[in-house]
């Protein structure tokens, strides 16, 4: 029987086709470490809550400006019945920070992708409201405290 | 439909943070809440990747003066995980007892607060009374009542005595009494059953939906706990009982804090009966031997927190820190606790997800279509609406 991982690498392999780029599984910790195309990351969300029947817990998402071009997103999620810790991540780049957001698919993401938005500038697209979270509401636009330049 | 705002901060003890909140109540009625959160927004982030690997140990102890051992235990994992670490078997063990002790003084004191609010204030200074005991035995270890700095990269600051660890067998036997008498009181007093059985409800679906963590999870039957499903420090050798009810509502949630105190107390106790001799921390490169990352994962009292590190070969800051507390992730579930409940159950289901009590505790309710504002405190409140 193929492991857990495994089935679920294959799925979001023939789900998401080329945006699929490649993925890391550390034995040891039971962690799955998987990197699409941010235009894939819908998909890949609707996948996993057909895969785990909404079983799943959606832990957070980390949005790093790491001194290079691109934003990089993390999103750690636990899926229940696999018993298994899921990193999906994607990058933007800063010349074009747009991103699907997955609220709809994933309500539990509602203030993180805020978060994000705020400290690095990256945009949900379909976010229900794309609003500052932490910071004050007299902030300038377009200054996220995050990003390095 | 009229609903009038009822604005409930930002100053509000009720949250790990002072938080606003605009309920629309229609009468007695909650209808909808809107949190506003970041009030005390620390930039510890930003500032974590301006200090050194050390140094920023001291810092995340303070995100929450309550649970600092969980912050320190998640950042030198998540910051081993990056270097390549592996701390020695002893200090695992040291890390979890100190971290179960945390836990034990963390439940007391919200289920002692949670019965002050309901105004059993007897209950409160009785459950405090012996909390004290923790903490003493908390200070005997570490050297600290409260903030602790036990956890080091690379293993624990101090080593444990054959006197200690029996002093501490001796102080959780006492505990254990205490709080079998708690449990009983949580389960059957008419009092405490009024006030919380059916208080701010959260479905088990919803609760997996909008991503609640810890006892505010286990209490809508969310089996899920850190500890038992990615065990880390010593918790793969003692292995965890999981605490889970099905009732989805506030008194629930105080009776998975029971029951984990006891579970806390049994593994504290395994520990130290189990725990192998030998050093208890080992030798760390000051900066980060290779460009990486490294999270991890635990399970604070208040429920699953995460780390994220990034680092940069040759560099003595981290890259990028990221932290997520646990009330953070409760947040979206205690709106939708609160929804179709009663303005007097809002400080019962609030106080169930366990947020932090260390703030000033001030409510202004303002009605919009008079602008008539009244400014009180959260036990006025609790008390002007107790029924």
């Amino acid at each position: 029987m193929a492991e857990d991982h495994v089935k679920l690498v294959e799925a979001l392999r023939e789900r998401l086709g080329d945006r699929f780029l490649r993925y890391e599984y550390d034995a040891k910790r039971k962690v799955l470490k998987v990197l699409i195309e941010r235009d894939a990351l819908s998909k890949a969300f609707e996948l996993v809550n057909e895969i785990s029947n909404g079983e799943y817990h959606f832990t957070t998402i980390t949005g790093a400006d790491l001194g290079e071009n691109d934003i990089e997103l993390t999103y750690f999620l636990w899926l229940l019945p696999q018993k298994l810790r899921v990193i999906i991540k994607a990058s933007a780049p800063k010349k074009d920070l747009k991103v699907q957001s997955l609220v709809s698919v994933v309500p539990a993401t509602i203030l993180y992708e805020r978060e994000v938005y705020e400290m690095l500038g990256v945009r949900f697209e379909g976010h229900p409201r794309l609003e500052k979270l932490f910071l004050p509401e007299d902030w300038p636009e377009n200054v996220h405290p995050l990003r390095r330049e | 439909m009229t609903t009038t705002n009822v604005i409930v901060g930002p100053i509000h003890p009720a949250l790990h943070e002072p938080e606003r909140f605009v309920f629309k109540v229609d009468g007695e009625v909650v209808v909808d809440v809107e949190p506003r959160i970041g009030y005390v927004h620390r930039g510890i982030e930003k500032a974590m990747s301006e200090r050194t690997f050390t140094q920023g140990l001291y810092l995340v102890e303070r995100v929450c003066g309550i649970c600092n051992v969980a912050h320190t235990l998640t950042a030198v994992q998540a910051i081993e995980d990056a270097f390549g670490v592996e701390p020695p078997k002893r200090a695992k063990y040291l890390r979890t007892i100190v971290h179960e002790l945390n836990r034990i003084h963390s439940h007391l004191l919200i289920l002692g607060v949670a019965c002050e609010l309901i105004g059993f204030d007897t209950m409160f200074m009785l459950i405090w009374r012996d909390r004290e005991t923790v903490m003493d035995i908390i200070e005997m270890i570490t050297g600290n009542r409260v903030m602790s700095a036990y956890n080091i990269i690379g293993g624990v600051r101090r080593n444990i005595s054959d006197h200690e660890v029996s002093e501490v067998r001796k102080a959780l036997d006492t505990i254990t009494e205490k709080v079998r008498q708690y449990k009983e009181i949580f389960a059957e007093d008419p009092t405490i059953r009024a006030r919380f059985v059916g208080v701010g409800r959260l479905s088990r679906a919803k609760a997996l939906a909008l991503g609640a963590v810890g006892p505010t999870a286990r209490g809508s039957g969310v089996k899920v706990d850190v500890r038992a499903e990615e065990p880390y420090a010593a918790f793969d050798e003692v292995p965890l009982n999981v605490v889970a009810y099905e009732e989805e509502d506030s008194w629930a949630r105080l009776m998975v804090r029971v029951d984990e105190t006891l579970e806390s107390i049994r593994i504290v106790k395994e520990c130290l009966s189990k725990m192998p001799p030998g050093p208890v921390k080992v030798p760390v490169p000051e900066v980060a031997p290779r460009s990486s990352e490294g999270f991890s994962v635990i399970e604070a009292p208040r429920g699953e927190l995460i780390h994220h590190v990034y680092t940069k070969e040759g560099d003595d800051k981290p890259l990028r820190y990221r932290i997520r507390t646990p009330t953070y992730a409760n947040i979206p579930s205690v709106c939708e606790m609160l929804k179709g409940g009663y303005i007097a159950d809002i400080p019962a289901a609030l106080v169930s997800i366990d947020p932090c009590f260390s703030c000033t505790d001030r409510v202004a309710l303002v009605d919009v279509r008079t602008s008539k504002k009244v400014i009180t405190d959260l036990h006025t409140l609790a008390r002007r609406y107790r029924r």
